[in-house]
């Protein structure tokens, strides 16, 4: 063989040596993109059992120990036994109410009219219907909006909720809404832990929690924030995350004056999606 | 009487937990809120109680795993149940390795007094 013929055969080697490492990091890229995956299906799906069965067993069990021991118990106990399993059930109902409030957005039903809404009302049409609603202090320099008043009262509570719950108790939520002449722009402000930035965009996955001991501590699937952006998208307008001003979560939502078609399209009901008919409580 | 320890951090399982156990002849000499509560919990115990810790997985601090791995190391005579809402083949392998004697769906709140007993029963004999 001559040198030439060596020295192509060299290159030629080099080549495929080159490919095979490339190969290689395909695949391992692959399979780790593939574990990731997983883990997440895996822990999205151990979120979802933990915060359905946690309720559903509170509830069973209670009506297997009131149903066993109805004759030992007293009136008092009977009593407060029924408000745990009520609350157990309130805290099942409003998670399956956000499941399906989200399964309506996706097939993209939700009820069609636009009005405007008196936005310092709705505050406190919700503000009476949270825990911690008097923690609020708002500010509203615009008052009204025109929307969807179903789909706007759910992002209000979605996103009090949130914060209420993360805050300390001691804390007061801040509420903002203004113009800047093209858009209403209203903004959210906690005093909580804050959401790291890699995580910001992964907190409007459906059924993402975040990470934390403030997570685990809290129940919820999850749902909330990814109804937020639905709706807000349906709307033509956008939701930031930011920090708030001395630590926190600022949310600021953009709602564009006048919102495009999509508001308008196929109605189905006026309870579901929009959260006129649900409760409150849960979610990050 | 066997001796138990409940750890969870959902206050009404912790009652229901007790309510059950102590309805079939178990001694529920304390509950825990989550993990980290737990060891320090287990560890207050004077040797031989507990004789079980039934353990809930998903919980703040230490999860229901890793104070079963912990209480391996240094409380090895008690048993330890592992009482959780989601049970697959990790989590159940994770258990085994971590020296859990058994793993039980919390859908199965009503039968794990007589889990527990049987346990306990294989266990003397």
């Amino acid at each position: 063989m001559s040198d030439e013929q060596l020295r192509r055969l060299e290159r030629r080697l080099q080549r495929a040596r080159a490919a095979q490492r490339e190969s290689e990091r395909i695949a391992e890229d692959a399979l780790r993109r593939l574990y990731e995956a997983n883990e997440l299906k895996r822990a999205l799906l151990g979120t979802v059992n933990h915060e359905l069965r946690t309720p559903a067993t509170i509830i069973a069990g209670f009506a297997d120990y009131l149903h066993g021991a109805w004759d030992e118990l007293s009136d008092a106990d009977r009593r407060g036994i029924v408000a745990r399993v009520a609350d157990a059930g309130e805290r099942l109902a409003v998670m399956v109410e956000d499941v399906l409030a989200l399964a309506q957005l996706e097939i993209g039903a939700m009820a069609d009219r636009v009005e405007e809404v008196d936005l310092a009302a709705l505050l406190d049409e919700v503000r009476a219907r949270l825990d911690g609603g008097d923690r609020l202090a708002a500010r509203l320099d615009c008052v009204a909006v025109v929307a969807h008043r179903g789909s706007l009262r759910r992002v209000l509570v979605e996103l009090l909720k949130n914060a209420l719950r993360y805050s300390p108790v001691t804390d007061p939520v801040h509420v903002t809404a203004h113009s800047d002449g093209r858009d209403v722009v209203l903004q959210v402000r906690d005093a909580g832990p804050g959401i790291a930035l890699d995580e910001r965009s992964r907190v409007f996955e459906p059924f993402y929690r975040g990470a934390g001991d403030h997570v685990v501590r809290t129940s919820g699937l999850g749902v909330g924030l990814s109804l937020v952006r639905r709706l807000v998208d349906l709307h033509g307008g956008e939701v930031k995350l930011e920090d708030g001003p001395g630590g926190g979560t600022a949310v600021m939502v953009r709602l564009p004056a006048t919102p495009p078609d999509a508001v308008s399209v196929n109605g189905v009901a006026e309870t579901g999606a929009d959260g006129s008919d649900s409760s409150e409580g849960e979610e990050r | 009487m066997a001796t138990v320890v409940v750890v969870d951090d959902e206050t009404d399982l912790r009652l229901l937990l007790g309510i059950a156990l102590r309805r079939h002849g178990f001694d529920v000499v304390a509950e825990a809120v989550d993990g980290d509560d737990g060891l320090a919990t287990v560890e207050s115990l004077r040797p031989p109680v507990p004789d079980v810790v039934v353990l809930d997985n998903r919980m703040p601090g230490m999860s229901g795993v890793e104070l079963a791995a912990v209480l391996r190391d240094r409380r090895p005579e008690v048993m330890v149940v592992l009482f959780s809402a989601f049970l697959d083949r990790e989590t159940e392998a994770a258990a085994a390795e971590a020296g859990v004697t058994m793993c039980v769906g919390k859908d199965r709140l009503t039968d794990l007094p007589e889990i527990l007993a049987g346990l306990l029963a294989e266990h003397a004999a």
